[in-house]
């Protein structure tokens, strides 16, 4: 997968948090889009290509927050993992909460990771780093056409 | 000796019923005598009547008996026939009839005595009539006849008298012994109306006071229900104040978060695209910045601890406060240890019951208290136990800086410190969560300090203790 461009989805309400995360992914040597929405609804527009979302490539990873307006992350989970297109894509679970439950809740419905994001800006990073490392160097996903 | 009031009520009406049998039989005793007198009454009037029959019979005999000797014919001696018998029987039923008063028995003897004399005299004219006319009537003369007569009246006079005064004695005592009876009855009518009346004012009295019994218990029910309510209400606010309190401080430091990590972030990217222009002073600036944003996590992770102490507490079980604090020296604070070359010594320790997490945080920051305000020298911590009959106590024991003693109650309160930051490090919240700490164990945390000489920490756990409450408010606040 290396060398071709990599589809992520953010789902990501807070701007300044959005930002530093294209600055993060822009410190990886890895050719990846990343793609910011900033609800739930606008998540899953995105993701069933509706409205303004028409041309959008399926995304290969998504990197989806729990506290967002409109529909929250658990919802949105909850949706991508009903459909049959949707579900093999790899969802991280990226957010502030390190609340047991947020972290159970997620697993039930299926997240393939849950991530704490930490406040220092280097380990917010480091965190990145290790999120492309592992899914497009270390494991295998499906890629999506 | 104390009487029921079931047993009273029973006395009373057992008296109130002999009282009543009481005057029915004296009531009954006067009727009889009443009846009694009445048949004296018309005893009385017999023994009259007797006594006037006896006259009338006599005056039949004198008329008979004239009219024989004047006109010699037979007609005249039925009438005498008549009333010779009626002479002679009358006094012997006079005699029967005052057999009971020996007085009025001689007056009838008397008269027994004199009906035969008259009857003899009759008899003796009779016979002479029959055959002397004249001698007979010269004898009627003599008025001897009219003697005996006068006699008989009299005789029969002081009987009736007689009769008639016993009968105005029976009647004065038979009106004393009325006026008795009456009397009797009267006062033992009256005792048994006090008699019925202390029964009822004793059960009146018992039913008022069951009464004002069953009423104040009613009002003491009242008053629990009311107090239970006001305690609920109570308790339901203190619940829903503690789960507002949790939900604030979980909202509040993941909301924080957000603006420290942009803080923190974007100084980080400034800082390296502007290395290369970046002075000294801009430098120290930025740097600033990083360390204020760090300072703000700090803090927010300990009000986060803070909150969690209720909110995320494990159930408790046995520790072994040995291998716990052992652990903490030899791994937790190890490189602390080594930097400043302190000596801990932790003597044998109890198991408690306790949330191990939450024990090693408090020890944990126990412990690295002594080693932060020491002086100069090098730290000697000492850890130990003394086991009460109903706590398990262990203290933490240095050689540093200490206190004033008047502050060893404000070292516990949240934000509260004694030192600038620019003297020791800190966040104001470290002590303020061992006493959290301790109080979820149901113990209590002390110190005791002599500046310039060191502190001494005193946690103090029960050994019976009740998890109940702190259980409560987990399953409450799980959420935060």
């Amino acid at each position: 997968m290396v060398g071709k461009d990599i589809q992520i989805l953010m789902v990501e309400d807070s701007p300044s948090d959005a930002e530093l995360a294209v600055q993060a992914f822009k410190e990886s040597k890895l050719l990846n889009v990343l793609n910011i929405v900033d609800n739930g609804q606008s998540a899953l527009d995105y993701l069933f290509g509706e409205g303004e979302y028409a041309d959008r490539i399926i995304p290969d990873l998504i990197l989806l927050d729990l506290n967002l307006p409109v529909k929250n992350g658990h919802e949105v989970l909850i949706e991508i993992k009903k459909n049959d297109k949707l579900k093999r894509i790899p969802v991280i679970v990226l957010t502030t909460s390190d609340n047991e439950k947020d972290i159970l809740d997620s697993y039930q419905l299926q997240a393939s990771a849950y991530i704490t994001k930490p406040v220092d800006f280097d380990k917010f990073i480091g965190v990145i780093k290790d999120i492309q490392n592992f899914y497009f160097v270390v494991a295998k996903i499906p890629h999506q056409k | 000796m104390v009487r029921s009031v079931n047993q009273k009520t029973a006395y009373a009406l057992i008296l109130a019923g002999v009282l009543f049998l009481a005057s029915t039989a004296a009531t009954g005793w006067l009727f009889s005598n009443l009846i009694n007198a009445q048949w004296w009454v018309s005893h009385t009037h017999q023994v009259i009547e007797k006594g006037r029959e006896l006259m009338i019979a006599g005056i039949d005999l004198e008329t008979g008996q004239r009219g024989y000797v004047c006109t010699q014919k037979e007609l005249f001696l039925d009438p005498v026939k008549r009333s010779r018998i009626q002479f002679q029987n009358s006094p012997k039923q006079l005699f029967d009839l005052v057999s009971d008063d020996p007085a009025a028995q001689d007056i009838a003897r008397k008269i027994q005595l004199l009906a035969i004399e008259k009857l003899a005299f009759v008899d003796q004219i009779l016979q002479i009539a029959k055959t002397d006319p004249h001698k007979a009537a010269d004898l009627i003369g003599t008025a001897r006849g009219k003697v005996i007569m006068d006699k008989l009246r009299d005789q029969v006079k002081a009987m009736e008298d007689r009769q008639q005064q016993l009968l105005l004695e029976r009647r004065a005592s038979l009106e004393q012994l009325q006026w008795s009876v009456i009397g009797a009855v009267s006062i033992v009518t009256i005792f048994e109306v006090m008699t019925l009346g202390y029964v009822y004012l004793l059960n009146q009295k018992h039913s008022l006071a069951q009464e004002k019994i069953r009423r104040a218990l009613e009002e003491e029910n009242q008053r629990r229900r009311e107090s239970e309510e006001a305690l609920k209400i109570a308790s339901d606010n203190l619940r829903r104040s503690n789960q507002d309190l949790q939900q604030f401080v979980y909202v509040a430091s993941h909301d924080l978060q957000e603006p420290i990590r942009a803080i923190h972030g974007f100084t980080s990217i400034l800082a390296r695209k502007l290395e290369p222009v970046l002075t000294d002073e801009t430098r120290k600036s930025m740097g600033q910045i990083t360390s204020g944003a760090e300072r703000m996590r700090t803090l927010i992770e300990g009000l986060l601890a803070y909150a969690r102490v209720e909110s995320r507490g494990e159930q408790f079980k046995s520790v072994d406060m040995d291998a716990l604090i052992n652990s903490i020296v030899q791994e937790d604070l190890k490189m602390r240890i080594d930097e400043t070359g302190a000596q801990v010594t932790v003597e044998p320790l109890p198991v408690i019951q306790g949330d191990e997490g939450q024990l090693r945080m408090l020890f944990t920051n126990l412990i690295s208290n002594a080693l932060k305000y020491k002086r100069d020298e090098p730290p000697r911590v000492k850890v130990e136990a003394v086991s009460g009959k109903h706590h398990n106590v262990i203290s933490v024991q240095d050689n540093g800086i200490g206190f004033d003693q008047k502050h060893a109650d404000r070292i516990f309160v949240m934000f509260q410190r004694l030192h600038s930051r620019n003297q020791y490090e800190g966040t104001g919240i470290g002590l303020a969560l061992c006493k959290r700490v301790a109080e979820r164990h149901g113990g209590t945390i002390t110190a005791k300090s002599t500046p310039g000489q060191g502190s001494t920490f005193i946690v103090s756990f029960p050994k019976a203790l009740t998890q109940s409450q702190s259980q409560e408010s987990v399953t409450l606040t799980t959420e935060a």
